[in-house]
């Protein structure tokens, strides 16, 4: 078993997960499949090495902590397994493994109710945002972490509209909320994401219309 | 979502999260696993009851076929009857003197009671019993009586059967001819049996001999040629590296082979403490050479030093120029001291199926030579192997060969303690085919050198 010093980073994967095979080469997405209807350990292993690390990203930003994602993770994994025969090739595979694992994070927020817990925006703006708390290491994970600063309910919905490309309908059908509601939180959680990008210096000024080529920092 | 793409924010966003990664830990895949297939355990414990548990049955089962064993002495013993089932009249003064030696034993009862587990009548056959009179005779015998008496009294000594005497018979019980003094013929005949030094003698005899004990059962006498082993062995484990030189025709890319030194430069490995334990059957062919078979189980390890580092990606071409794209974060060498202890554990079982002779084969102790063929299949949760760029290390149990042959050679000191047989000497364990599949270039063999600590009994 790895022993590994000096673990700082809660990205910093944890013992024996360092590894994944990918065998693109050996393995095709239809052999895969194949594999994986007939409940063949080798080709879901295959499965979920290919796809776990994308889509433990998206866990990651429903969850409010990384073993929280790994438990969305692991719950959307079985689903996909489960019922990998209803996928009927009208789509990309990854397409559908994603809106699994999001309609998973959804429903486990909403088992654990953790997606009532603050969702008004008067907390967020009361939200300390410390530079130091946000190490230079990749842009993009940089902005995961700016996202997941925002506030349950803000946070999903930014997620499920800005990231996922879910309408506000369906939104509102997805976590019973009025679509209204859900457009103005996605409004209010698009201010203060912006304020937190701001703020962390990874724009260099907010802007009512978002001008991606002159805010972005090499 | 036709709005989503128009706005720029929402597609920086989505450029952003699209690169972004992680890396679940284990226990999720062991969780679906274990939902989607049921909950496996470690197969190695499996194992490990298995061989429990027949080597248990293998010694309970043998363990209860002991062999009866009955002293000289309480055969010799037990010839004199307890003083209550005597008729007193006819107590003669051998008699008396046999019982008074008898009562310097801790009692009647005693005496009676065999030392070992089986009773007295299991212990000799019925019909291979012989009864002696060592009271006087009926005075109302006739000379013929007198006789036979006296012949069989004869040919007990001449046939030196005297210590299966048990139970002498007291035939004539009448009281009117108890009473009768006796006839000369019949003091003739007392003298005689007074004068014999059937009992005396044979109490002395048995004295000089009580240390060694009588195998009533003439079937354990019979030299059984099997044999059964339980053993340990505690090793350290070290491997040996080498390069394979056909990949030097294979993948010629970015990630391609490096030959500027080799992977034994490369690996810094420290041996780790393995252990195996088994148990099986040996077939004497001659008194110096056996043949063996078994079952066993091996547990080898041992760690390599590496450092962590910034996940990577890496690269392992094989033999057949393939190659597998890997994300790797241990790293051969690094500036950083960021130290990582890679472990690499595998559990074998294995069947070892060998010859073993005696060198030296004294009463007590002896030396033995043994070698052992052992078809082994091997499983392991961990293990790192080596990227082709030998700059990083990856996971290596999808890579794993699961079936192997493995030589072992030992040389034992034996000893024999009661019935045990106990060996120990040093051990010598080789791995003839690479820990990993052929198509991996690197190949790595396995050696343990251990001290065997076991024991052999003779199969009853």
């Amino acid at each position: 078993m790895a022993n590994i010093p000096n673990k700082s980073s809660s990205e910093q994967k944890p013992k024996m997960s360092i590894f994944r095979f990918e065998s693109h080469l050996i393995m095709t997405e239809e052999s895969i499949i194949f594999g994986c209807l007939h409940n063949d350990p080798a080709s879901q292993r295959e499965l979920y090495n290919r796809y776990s690390p994308k889509m433990l990203s998206v866990c990651y930003r429903f969850a409010q902590s990384r073993e929280d994602a790994e438990d969305m993770l692991q719950e959307g994994f079985i689903k996909v397994f489960t019922q990998i025969h209803t996928f009927q090739n009208k789509g990309a595979f990854e397409g559908w493994i994603r809106r699994i694992i999001v309609h998973t994070c959804i429903n486990f927020l909403k088992k654990y109710k953790k997606f009532n817990e603050a969702v008004d925006l008067a907390n967020a703006g009361y939200l300390s945002i410390k530079e130091e708390t946000m190490p230079s290491i990749m842009q993009a994970k940089q902005v995961v972490e700016c996202i997941r600063i925002l506030p349950v309910g803000y946070r999903t919905v930014l997620n499920l509209y800005a990231i996922e490309g879910y309408s506000h309908k369906e939104i509102a059908g997805m976590l019973d909320i009025e679509e209204s509601t859900s457009r103005s939180q996605y409004t209010r959680a698009k201010s203060m994401l912006e304020g937190i990008l701001v703020k962390k210096k990874i724009v260099d000024k907010p802007s009512e219309r978002f001008h991606l080529a002159t805010v972005l920092k090499s | 979502m036709s709005e989503f793409y128009d706005n720029e924010f929402e597609r920086f966003l989505q450029q952003q999260v699209k690169q972004h990664r992680m890396y679940p830990s284990d226990a999720v895949w062991k969780g679906i696993y274990k939902q989607v297939h049921g909950d496996k355990k470690w197969p190695g414990l499996y194992f490990i009851a298995i061989l429990l548990i027949a080597a248990l049955s293998v010694c309970t089962v043998f363990m209860d076929s002991k062999p009866i064993i009955y002293p000289q002495q309480m055969v010799a013993k037990v010839t004199v009857p307890p003083v209550d089932h005597m008729n007193p009249e006819q107590v003669t003064n051998e008699t008396l003197k046999n019982i008074s030696y008898n009562k310097q034993q801790p009692s009647a009862e005693a005496l009676q009671e065999p030392i070992a587990v089986l009773p007295e009548t299991l212990l000799i056959p019925e019909d291979q019993r012989e009864y002696h009179f060592v009271g006087i005779k009926d005075a109302a015998s006739d000379n013929g009586s007198e006789n036979a008496t006296t012949e069989n009294n004869t040919s007990s000594q001449q046939s030196g059967v005297t210590t299966n005497l048990i139970e002498p018979t007291f035939e004539n019980t009448n009281a009117e001819t108890a009473v009768k003094p006796l006839t000369p013929a019949e003091q003739k005949l007392e003298k005689e049996v007074i004068e014999t030094p059937k009992v005396e003698e044979l109490v002395k005899q048995v004295e000089d001999t009580e240390a060694t004990p009588i195998l009533v059962n003439k079937k354990d006498q019979k030299i059984n040629r099997w044999q059964y082993e339980v053993y340990i062995t505690p090793s350290s484990n070290y491997k040996q590296t080498k390069d394979q030189k056909a990949t030097q025709n294979s993948f010629n890319g970015p990630m391609q082979t490096n030959y500027g030194v080799s992977a034994n430069e490369v690996i810094r490995y420290k041996p780790g403490m393995g252990v195996e334990f088994g148990f099986g059957a040996l077939y004497s062919v001659s008194n110096k050479f056996k043949i063996k078979a078994g079952l066993q189980y091996n547990v080898r390890q041992y760690n390599i030093e590496a450092y962590a580092g910034s996940t990577e990606l890496s690269s392992i071409v094989l033999r057949n120029g393939a190659s597998i794209a890997t994300v790797a974060k241990f790293r051969s060498a690094s500036a950083t001291n960021n130290e990582a202890l890679l472990l690499n554990k595998y559990h074998q079982v294995s069947i070892p199926i060998g010859l073993e002779y005696a060198i030296v084969k004294g009463k007590i102790i002896g030396v033995n030579f043994a070698y052992s063929l052992q078809p082994t299949y091997t499983f392991s949760q961990s293990s790192y192997l080596l990227t082709s760029d030998y700059k990083s290390y990856a996971d290596g149990t999808s890579m794993l060969r699961r079936w192997n042959i493995n030589s072992g050679l030992e040389a034992t000191l034996s000893m024999n303690v009661g019935d045990f047989q106990w060996k120990f000497g040093p051990q010598l364990r080789y791995q003839h085919l690479p820990t990993y599949t052929s198509q991996y270039p690197i190949k790595e063999y396995l050696i343990d050198y251990g001290f065997k600590i076991g024991f052999t009994k003779t199969i009853r």
